[in-house]
């Protein structure tokens, strides 16, 4: 599947300059299996791009289409099968709920579609060395924890196409390295692209870099 | 696991009031519906009338009396023009004329029963669509031998709390009377003629001895004078109490049933006090309704952002809605269980008076209780669907 960019600015950032930037105002394709990586500073719009992506905001010039489904008829309820079943995300808010442990959290999710077992999310708890915190209340846990929590609960559905918007900002080199191989095996298992943006200065591989 | 989320901002208080509001609305609209149904029979009773009516006949002076003690003068009666301008009444939606039996009749009882019994009577009747017996015997055709009666209940009462006392007869019941077979003999016209006879009724209002139109309209003129002057006149009205109606009867100098009229009356304040009631229990319910919506609706926004998060995760509008049709139907639930103290306890606290004063009465809780139920299953799907509105735009 591709997801296939025609022409896309966001409102806010229609007056800069996109010369330089390899997606806004340009068409550009994501495809399937593929992993890029979106460096740019602050403000250039790398959440703008993901929301865009993921539907949450549709105040951008241009359109985009998802498989063959164009962005400007896709409904509330084809997104709502989008993210259940074809884009997983990873917003650099994280979304977790404070009242419910990080175990729950990710159940909650896993409920939609029932992909993984409780068994695979155990071993997923374990790999990324929260096993011990899982029955925390997700409000408790640190800012590196809630990012290793809300990436696994990415992982627990199938997907084309997986955005992680700075998921690894808090988290230090030998933890970043470990999600990153949950996020590649679940992603090649289901022959999914990724996209991730950065800050910048990721030592993460990956196929294609894409400035903004 | 969506409730667990959403709780840390339900408050229960909130809840609390919902429901004690709601349970005093939907509470005062199930005694209302139910002393409604209990009172109503009262005031149709056994009464064989089909609808709301008054009876009217000439008044009788002093003057008319004497003039027909010394064979003079007609009896007081109605004419076809009066008949007619009657009939014209905004206010009268049809009228019948009672027809007299215009032949001598007498009844007794076969036998020993009650004492070889023996009485001159008469007869009037109706059309058959006013009364509302549903007793297949209340038809005659010229071949039949037997004719149905219906008594006023005065005249059981003349009997057993007058006659049978004084004469030391025993005392019957309605339906025992019911069951006693009578012989009518009548004569006129040089002509004698036996029937059977049997008490098919009891009246409440009616103060004549009715038969089917049927024989008398045979009767009549074979034993009888060929025309009969109309004497008595019912008329069909919406509001017997209507003060345009009285007016125009007092006016011509026709008599009626006062104590009838009470009873009208009464029955129209009891129909507007229970109108009363069940709009004050309405008001309150609609008032609970909308307690219940606006706090569903603060949760609802206390949450709103925890639900923009389920939406963005995949979440759709009915997974959402879940607790709140929980809640829905726990408030609905417990209104409709702590509703049933207050209804069978008021209704069991009159309970012993109604029987005394109707002992045939049934009590109809299940349809009472299935209309309430319905009510309120609308009211929180009411609540449902506005939240369910209001989640769809977030």
């Amino acid at each position: 599947m591709h997801i296939h960019l025609q022409q896309i600015i966001p409102f806010p950032l229609q007056d800069m300059n996109h010369e330089k930037s390899a997606i806004w105002g340009r068409d550009f394709s994501f495809k399937s299996g593929k992993t890029y990586g979106i460096f740019a500073p602050s403000g250039m719009g790398k959440t703008s791009l993901i929301s865009i992506l993921y539907g949450l905001r549709n105040d951008f010039h241009g359109s985009f289409f998802i498989g063959k489904d164009s962005s400007d008829t896709l409904k509330t309820t084809d997104w709502m099968n989008l993210r259940r079943r074809q884009l997983s995300l990873c917003p650099q808010g994280l979304w977790l709920f404070d009242d419910l442990s990080a175990l729950e959290n990710i159940q909650l999710k896993n409920s939609l579609t029932h992909h993984k077992t409780e068994k695979e999310i155990q071993n997923m708890l374990q790999h990324a060395g929260m096993a011990e915190h899982q029955h925390k209340k997700a409000g408790i846990l640190s800012y590196g924890q809630k990012q290793r929590i809300a990436i696994i609960r990415a992982l627990s559905q199938t997907f084309h196409f997986i955005l992680l918007d700075e998921a690894f900002s808090h988290l230090d080199k030998e933890n970043k390295h470990k999600m990153w191989e949950l996020i590649r095996t679940e992603a090649a298992q289901q022959s999914a692209g990724i996209i991730l943006t950065s800050l910048g200065g990721e030592t993460l591989h990956s196929d294609i870099s894409i400035s903004l | 696991m969506i409730w667990k989320i959403l709780k840390s901002e339900f408050k229960q208080w909130q809840l609390i009031g919902v429901i004690t509001v709601m349970l005093l609305g939907f509470s005062i609209i199930l005694l209302a519906a139910r002393f409604y149904t209990d009172i109503r029979p009262m005031f149709r009773g056994s009464d064989l009338w089909q609808h709301e009516h008054i009876i009217i006949s000439k008044k009788i002076s002093q003057q008319n009396t004497a003039s027909q003690l010394l064979g003079k003068g007609e009896k007081p009666s109605f004419s076809d023009k009066e008949i007619k301008a009657l009939e014209a009444q905004p206010f009268i939606k049809s009228l019948a004329v009672f027809t007299s039996s215009s032949f001598e009749a007498s009844a007794h009882t076969d036998g020993n029963l009650l004492g070889g019994f023996y009485t001159e009577l008469f007869f009037e009747s109706v059309p058959s669509k006013y009364i509302d017996l549903k007793d297949e015997n209340w038809t005659w055709s010229s071949d039949s031998e037997f004719i149905p009666i219906i008594l006023p209940k005065s005249y059981l009462n003349i009997y057993n709390f007058g006659f049978a006392t004084s004469q030391n007869l025993p005392q019957i019941t309605e339906k025992a009377a019911s069951s006693i077979p009578f012989r009518i003999q009548i004569r006129g016209n040089r002509k004698i003629k036996n029937y059977k006879a049997r008490i098919v009724g009891f009246s409440d209002r009616l103060n004549t001895i009715l038969v089917p139109q049927e024989f008398l309209d045979y009767a009549n003129p074979k034993y009888g004078p060929k025309e009969v002057p109309v004497s008595r006149i019912v008329l069909l009205t919406p509001d017997p109490s209507d003060p345009e109606l009285l007016n125009y009867i007092e006016s011509n100098q026709y008599d009626y049933n006062k104590e009838q009229l009470n009873n009208g009356k009464a029955r129209m304040l009891l129909n507007t006090a229970t109108a009363i009631v069940i709009i004050t229990g309405l008001i309150i319910s609609a008032l609970a309704l909308w307690l219940f919506i606006l706090s569903s609706q603060l949760l609802l926004q206390r949450n709103r952002h925890k639900i923009e998060k389920l939406k963005a995760l995949g979440f759709n509008t009915s997974q959402i809605i879940k607790p709140f049709v929980r809640i829905s139907l726990i408030v609905t639930t417990a209104v409709f269980l702590l509703s049933l103290i207050p209804y069978f306890l008021v209704s069991a606290a009159y309970r012993s008076a109604l029987q005394a004063l109707l002992p045939e009465a049934t009590v109809h809780h299940s349809l009472i209780l299935l209309i309430g139920f319905v009510f309120i299953i609308t009211l929180s799907g009411f609540n449902l669907l506005i939240i369910r509105k209001k989640l769809s735009r977030i």
